[in-house]
């Protein structure tokens, strides 16, 4: 009753939240897990293992390892540099993060009828994924602008300049302050009327615009796990969770785009585009595992995870300020005007894609006596397909082209993106009291480009003490991360991307108290 | 934020609270192997046994009927939601018997409700149709897509006009030709806030 009490609390105090263009869809799939120190030292693996708190978001069997009851706390900090080389420029930013991995507790209840039977219970928090990031780059370019894709954007809508220019705009952070602005505009070309970029005259004629792009991130996934193990006479373990996804995303970016030509005749001086928006919801998911011990020392495991089904709240603002020449004039404006004089609002439904983990490890002594423990070795292989997000609208009258969007969005989703392998491998070494870790993890490319280069590897060891009914794990996790950016999209012209370096040092350490 | 801080407070409260009965002997080691606790005997005390709760209502119900009556389900005169002014009087709605006003309610502006899109045209591959020389048969394969990530690309700019070669693909995809007479484009949205003046271009 306390847990349906909790489940109501959480999804009355927070908001409901969404996500709405592909780029989205990885952002919740596609990242390494966070676990406990002793399990990040050992490249992640835990689909096998078990007896460890990560167990509860990994595969749940493992939970059932317990008939101890233990209580854990996770801080860690990491601290990432950025690397971007976009049109041939390479810039650099960096952003430290402090925040708290996998804490909760787990009670384990033998049967004291049989004593090779039994049953665990835990409830765990966990930053599932860490948003915050700062990624800049900056090129000259001399074959397309960022504010072609509103031009070509309001072209294609059918939508008339009255019809935009409203206070409830059907285009209000994009073509609606392009257009108030004048950084797009109608042109008469050959007795046709064009919608034409400031910019493009640049371009038209020979030159470049020079392009600065920053995007700053924050926020995260947690996921609150509730989860059960059982256990038959230490052979069979089944457990389930019951995961809370909470999802509170934020981004601002800024883009800019200047004439560095000189010439104050050529109609165009520059514009600075922002968009901030922030993500809100919660969701819920299933995580079912197995583990078996065939026989002594060897452990073989699979997990499957359902997707997280979230219901999202976008809050969304933009602004342009465009400085145009010929005659010279500067135009303001923020995207409140066109959304009835606040921040746009719009719900949405986001599922993340199926998980299947197959594992199998070989622990050295599964003895009671700790002095004669000697170590483990274990490997995870992940199946991820991330083509398998889907989004829909949860506005409460979604209109026609909300839904046609929708449809449209599911099926790029379906398009652009791929199943992927994730392996994992680590092992530990033990000396008493005393533990050695090392650990190696790699994550596929989601990307069916085959132009985009994406992907993640990290190699991890710690040390670990454990003695006195209390524990600390110590681990250092290296993130060497490939990925893109590609700052605006047009169908009409090849598009540009940035490749993205980022490599990040985490600090990851456990402590925890037996009972 | 704050959820989280009081999350990690009732975890750490729960935490500490447990006694740690293994600083004398062993810690175990749950992925290893993980012991069965020894047996703790949980014999009250024979105080603690008298003074239970139960007990005492037990003991007060010799003495007292209405001791009886307190957890009886059958009595129905217990009914905390019984609509009066005597004792038990609970507000109910449903039986006021005058309208209710709810002073200080004002309509809200709508909030607008578009979704965060990009044009998802750019993301779509055209399918081209390849024959297989072997075998002669035909089957779709997905193009590439060309970027362009270099000031010294071979891509040339090409102005969109009206006047370029429609066959090309890429032509006249910027034309002003809004729905005649509407409001609306496919399907769906109208315009139903007022209209925005733009500031005069000179």
């Amino acid at each position: 009753m306390k847990i349906f009490l909790s489940l109501f609390l959480i999804f009355g105090l927070i908001n409901i939240s969404q996500a709405q263009i592909p780029e989205d869809a990885i952002r919740y799939s596609w990242f390494p897990h966070n676990g406990s120190a002793r399990n990040m030292a050992t490249g992640g693996v835990m689909g096998s293992l078990g007896g460890d708190i990560t167990a509860a978001f990994v595969n749940p069997a493992g939970i059932g390892f317990f008939k101890t009851g233990e209580f854990v706390i996770t801080p860690y900090y990491l601290s990432q540099t950025n690397k971007a080389n976009y049109r041939e420029n390479s810039t650099s930013a960096d952003q430290p993060v402090f925040n708290i991995g996998p804490t909760g507790i787990i009670i384990g209840s033998p049967n004291r009828n049989k004593p090779k039977n039994s049953s665990a219970f835990s409830i765990a928090f966990n930053q599932t994924a860490n948003f915050k990031n700062t990624i800049r780059y900056r090129a000259s370019n001399n074959y397309s602008s960022f504010s072609e894709q509103f031009a070509e954007e309001f072209a294609k809508s059918g939508y008339s300049i009255n019809d935009v220019l409203t206070t409830n705009s059907p285009l209000p952070y994009t073509s609606a302050p392009a257009l108030y602005t004048y950084l797009i505009d109608t042109v008469s070309i050959n007795g046709v009327v064009q919608i034409k970029a400031a910019p493009e005259y640049l371009l038209d004629s020979g030159l470049a615009v020079m392009q600065d792009m920053e995007k700053i991130t924050g926020g995260g996934m947690y996921e609150i796990a509730f989860a059960f193990a059982g256990n038959i006479n230490d052979k069979l373990y089944l457990g389930g969770t019951l995961g809370i996804p909470l999802v509170d995303f934020k981004s601002k970016t800024t883009f800019t785009e200047s004439d560095l030509s000189g010439d104050t005749s050529n109609r165009f001086a520059s514009f600075t585009y922002t968009d901030e928006y922030r993500s809100l919801g919660a969701g819920a998911n299933l995580k079912l595992g197995v583990i078996y011990r065939p026989k002594d020392y060897f452990r073989i495991g699979f997990a499957v995870h359902t997707p997280s089904f979230m219901s999202l709240t976008d809050t969304r603002t933009t602004s342009i300020a465009t400085q145009l020449e010929n005659p010279v004039k500067n135009y303001y404006t923020d995207s409140r005007i066109f959304t009835n004089n606040q921040e746009g609002e719009s719900r949405y439904l986001q599922s993340t894609p199926w998980k299947l983990l197959l594992s199998a490890s070989y622990v050295f002594r599964e003895v009671e006596d700790v002095k004669k423990q000697r170590g483990f070795i274990s490997a995870d292989i992940e199946y991820i397909q991330h083509r398998g997000s889907r989004f829909s609208s949860n506005n409460e009258e979604p209109t026609g082209d909300e839904k046609n969007y929708y449809k449209a969005l599911n099926n790029v989703v379906k398009d652009i993106y791929k199943g992927t392998f994730n392996f994992r491998v680590g092992g530990e070494l033990k000396f008493n009291v005393i533990m050695a870790r090392l650990g190696f993890a790699y994550y596929g490319n989601p990307y069916k480009e085959e132009a985009f280069k994406a992907d993640q590897l990290l190699l991890s060891g710690g040390l670990g003490y454990r003695n006195k009914g209390f524990f600390v794990d110590l681990s250092y996790v290296h993130n060497t991360k490939r990925s893109i950016d590609v700052p605006y999209r047009l169908e009409d012209r090849a598009n540009s991307f940035a490749e993205l370096k980022q490599k990040t040092g985490q600090i990851v350490a456990t402590v925890g108290v037996k009972f | 934020m704050k959820m989280k801080i009081l999350l990690l407070a009732i975890i750490v409260a729960a935490g500490t609270g447990c006694s740690n009965s293994y600083k004398t002997t062993q810690t175990p080691d749950d992925v290893y192997f993980s012991p069965v606790r020894a047996l703790e005997e949980e014999k009250k005390s024979e105080s603690e046994t008298y003074n239970s709760a139960e007990n005492r209502e037990i003991r007060m119900s010799r003495y007292d009927s209405r001791w009886r009556n307190f957890n009886d389900d059958y009595n129905f005169r217990y009914d905390p939601y019984r609509y009066g002014y005597s004792y038990g009087y609970y507000y109910n709605p449903f039986y006021y018997p005058c309208p209710v006003f709810i002073s200080g309610y004002y309509p809200i502006n709508p909030k607008n409700s578009t979704p965060r899109m990009t044009n998802l045209g750019s993301y779509y591959y055209n399918n081209m149709q390849v024959v297989n020389p072997k075998t002669g048969t035909t089957q779709m394969v997905r193009s590439t897509r060309t970027y362009n990530n270099s000031n010294r690309s071979s891509l040339i700019r090409r102005a969109i006009t009206p006047t370029n070669d429609r066959s090309s693909g890429d032509n006249d995809t910027r034309s002003y030709s809004p729905s005649s007479g509407s409001s609306q484009s496919s399907g769906g949205r109208s315009s139903s806030g007022g209209a925005v003046s733009r500031p005069g271009r000179l």
